[in-house]
């Protein structure tokens, strides 16, 4: 209902407001509600309403006013996730990873854009199966993700979960989860339970075009609405849900216009360019953080490869696929924002080279590091001895 | 330093494809994400990507040849001279993967149709003499049957995701949406609570729904609908409000898919009244039971295999196969010990039981088929003959059809027992990732024909 702490469209929500701190979002409670509106009043509030002020805070400013070194950070991270996953595709095809296989290709600016913005180890980030590129954004060590693909002892799961099932607490990355749509309310228990601490922290809840249509998702919104939960939810738009294009699966194409009904801010992000992505999240974050309750964001990208490793690609042109890669891949883009600065070509490579070494050792160290013990089929079942 | 191109897995359950077609050829240069070649599977084509930059050098197989085994080399990249990229996995791969390529298509060809395994289980007797048989798969068993109860009556379609364009995630409706069209293959969105919801409604307002789930593990969604909704109307509105309806789809562990995708809830539908559950093992089961199924007035859960599948099995033909809900069939005659099982586990059992032919021990092997109502009376005489019996599942032990049976024995059987019924099921754990692990937790022959030396004292 309608709140006198509300911003007008033409300010941009997210620099308000001021008198919240993270730390306490519930403070946002003891601002007056303002009166029921009236039918006409309510046409006026529809104008006012916060749903695009997000979005007009980001058109206003798309970009992310990154430092050399932050842009070639960004670089790297992304750089990390092709050739990690592009060597994980190769060690599929040979026999070493075995069951679901979903790559990241493509999608890297999201994940990095995005994470880079928050504070790791503090925030919460919980996903889908297509879950790598997460994961090395997060910093987590591409040998133990490796090691657990190929289902070995030293795997960040002990080789008991797989490519979809990979979890750090330590980093606060919660998942790896199989089930489409699953991880929505569980990132809103996550967002829940940082508003209960009160710990300031946020939970960043990323999920696919297809997963969007899934009922628990609209049941979320909900109460992270009500609630005014600590979250941002992520909606990565790769055009695809395994072989179905978006307007095949979906009556609103718009994902970014999907919490509307809830009253949750909407925006429409493009996530091929890891500075608007990076910008985004700076708008949603700050929002987020002041104890407004969730935003919804929606990453428009791509996957280049199959849905999973068996996937016929009979739903779309290999022109389609090419043009992607050809003129919109986010880590050529930033190469060539690079040396428009002026950074040099050896400085680049530099980079690629150390790449190729860390992801060739940690397949290395995938392949040779042994099964898991035996025993381990008996552990962690349950915590406690009955 | 040339690269070695190898036949890739394409699914976890792919052991050797078709070089369809080439689309690079000798002296071609590559770059990572080109196209080289289409590669078809039993169940679809794909394409094969570069991953590496450089030169095809040799073209190994050539295209058309079929039964190219997984990690054959087909091809020869000479990658570039400063680029050291280092791609150890290829070449510490050991030498077993170079299996022989065969260039003969015709003989590959012939090869291929050959079952996987001869545990083809008897024939059911009812047939007239001289029924021809027809080699078919599982997949194209469910699909047949479909598309004949859909052709003789209009009332029934089928929904799902990727059932229509796509063809099926596991290619099991393959062609029926060029038959039927968009109005009675639908494909929808991933919303399974939802769909199987409006199913349930649209078989209560007069129609014959076939609602496939893309595995069962994602039934779990909609399992609210399948239970209190489906099972239970006939009865709470005393016989009025009747749910035809089928749902459908792979059940049960696949290949390192993982916990959340890996397990078998036929003993979870079997415990609730108002509904029927069936899962079959082989072709002509599959086929005849789903034709008996989307014609029952009842709610059915029809569990498949996905592992399945792909497997040959003798088909008759027959205008109109349709086998009985509710009967059990014995797939191998013996006279020591009976070996009780369901689905996948009958080929186990069936592996078994010849294991123990030649160790002196002639066991007879059930398939339950129905798993509610059970054919109590048909395992009933079987124990009566053998007096010994072992029940094998492809799932969790505790609570399991297994109990089932064993306290079905119990209470009827009791005076038949020369042992203890023993049950072989997967272990107790969440399904693991890691190969050794899974392998470990899930059942096989030889824990079947341990637990059967067990049961026979010998
Ligand atoms: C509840 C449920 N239904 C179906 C599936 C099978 N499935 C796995 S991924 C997927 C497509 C999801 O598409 P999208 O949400 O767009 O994510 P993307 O794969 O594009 O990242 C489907 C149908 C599943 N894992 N869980
Ligand atoms: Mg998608």
């Amino acid at each position: 209902m309608a709140k006198s702490a509300r911003p007008s469209a033409a300010k941009p929500v997210a620099a308000k407001p001021a008198n919240q701190t993270a730390a306490k979002p519930r403070a946002s409670r003891a601002a007056k509600p303002a009166a029921e509106p009236t039918i006409a009043s309510s046409v006026a509030e529809e104008a006012a309403f916060a749903l695009r002020s997000l979005q007009q805070a980001h058109a206003n400013h798309k970009r992310y006013d990154a430092s050399d070194e932050e842009l070639l950070k960004f670089y790297e991270q992304m750089v990390l996730i092709r050739r990690f996953e592009e060597k994980a595709g190769q060690l599929y095809g040979l026999g070493l990873i075995g069951g679901f296989c979903h790559l990241y290709i493509g999608q890297e600016a999201v994940a990095v854009g995005l994470q880079s913005a928050l504070d790791e180890g503090h925030d919460s980030v919980i996903t889908g199966y297509r879950d790598h590129g997460h994961m090395l954004a997060y910093g987590i060590d591409p040998k133990v993700i490796m090691a657990e693909l190929t289902g070995r002892g030293a795997g960040i799961s002990h080789g008991k979960g797989g490519s979809m099932h990979m979890f750090s607490t330590e980093h606060k990355f919660y998942g790896g989860h199989g089930i489409v749509g699953a991880q929505v309310p569980l990132g809103a228990g996550l967002a829940f339970a940082h508003k209960y601490r009160g710990d300031g922290g946020v939970c960043m809840a990323y999920f696919g075009d297809g997963a969007s249509n899934q009922g628990q998702v609209y049941e979320t919104f909900n109460m992270a609405a009500l609630w005014k939960l600590p979250i941002i939810f992520v909606v990565e738009n790769n055009g695809y849900a395994m072989g179905t294009a978006v307007k095949r699966g979906s009556a609103e194409t718009h994902f970014y216009r999907r919490g509307t009904a809830f009253r949750i801010p909407g925006m429409d992000v493009n996530g091929m360019d890891v500075l608007e992505v990076r910008q985004a999240a700076e708008v949603a974050l700050e929002y987020v953080r002041a104890g407004n309750g969730p935003v919804l964001m929606e990453l428009k990208t791509y996957r280049y490869r199959g849905h999973s490793m068996s996937d016929p690609a009979k739903y779309r042109s290999r022109e389609e696929v090419q043009d992607m890669r050809d003129n919109h891949d986010p880590i050529e883009g930033a190469k060539a924002e690079l040396l428009k600065r002026g950074v040099t070509e050896e400085k680049i490579k530099e980079i690629d080279k150390r790449i190729r070494q860390t992801v060739a050792e940690s397949a290395d160290f995938a392949e040779t590091s042994p099964e898991p013990e035996m025993a381990e089929l008996y552990t962690d079942v349950l915590v406690e001895t009955y | 330093m040339a690269i070695e191109l190898k036949m890739p897995a394409l699914s976890p359950t792919m052991e050797e494809g078709t070089l369809a077609k080439w689309l690079v050829k000798a002296g071609d240069e590559v770059k990572s994400g080109d196209i080289l070649a289409e590669i078809e599977t039993d169940k679809a084509t794909m394409e094969f990507e570069a991953v590496d930059e450089g030169v095809i050098g040799e073209i190994l197989v050539v295209e058309g040849t079929e039964g190219v085994k997984v990690g054959a080399v087909i091809a020869t990249i000479n990658g570039e001279a400063d680029d050291a990229s280092p791609t150890p996995a290829i070449e510490k791969k050991p030498a077993e993967d170079a299996a022989p390529v065969v260039q003969d298509v015709k003989a590959k060809a012939a090869a291929a149709i050959t079952p996987k395994s001869d545990l083809k289980p008897a024939v059911d007797p009812e047939l007239p003499a001289g029924t021809a048989m027809v080699p078919t798969t599982v997949r194209e068993a469910l699909r047949d049957a479909m598309a004949e109860e859909m052709r003789a009556d209009s009332r029934v379609f089928v929904m799902g995701e990727e059932v229509a364009e796509y063809q099926g995630a596991y290619k099991v409706t393959q062609g029926l949406l060029d038959e039927f069209g968009p109005d009675r293959v639908i494909d929808t969105p991933i919303t399974e609570y939802g769909f199987a919801g409006i199913g349930t409604g649209a078989a209560m307002g007069g129609l014959r729904p076939i609602i496939e789930f893309m595995t069962f593990n994602f039934a779990m969604q909609a399992i609210d609908h399948i239970i209190n909704s489906a099972a239970k109307t006939n009865y709470m509105s005393g016989g009025q409000m009747r749910c035809p309806i089928v749902f459908r789809g792979p059940n049960g562990a696949a290949s390192r898919v993982g916990a959340q995708h890996s397990q078998n809830y036929g003993p979870w539908y079997a415990s609730v009244p108002g509904l029927v559950v069936i899962a079959p093992y082989d072709a002509a089961d599959a086929k005849g039971l789903l034709r008996a199924a989307i014609r029952s007035e009842d709610p059915v859960v029809f569990l498949e295999n996905e592992l399945v599948y792909g497997r040959t099995f003798d088909v008759p033909k027959l205008d109109d196969f349709v086998l009985p809900i509710g009967k059990a069939r014995i797939v191998r005659e013996g006279k020591d010990v009976t070996i009780v099982s369901y689905s996948i586990g009958v080929g186990f059992a069936l592996e078994a039981a010849s294991k123990l032919a030649e160790e002196g021990i002639d066991a007879e092997v059930i398939d339950l088929r129905t798993l509610r109502p059970l054919d109590t009376a048909t395992v009933l005489a079987s124990l009566a003959k053998t007096n010994r019996m072992v029940v094998a599942e492809e799932g969790f032990p505790i609570c399991s059809i297994a109990s089932e049976i064993i306290t079905v024995a119990m209470e009827q059987g009791f005076d038949h027992l020369d042992a203890p019924v023993l049950r072989v099921c997967n272990e107790d754990v969440p399904l693991p990732y890691a190969a050794n692990l899974e392998q470990a937790a899930l059942i096989n022959a030889d824990k079947i024909a341990a637990a059967v030396h067990q049961v026979c004292y010998r």
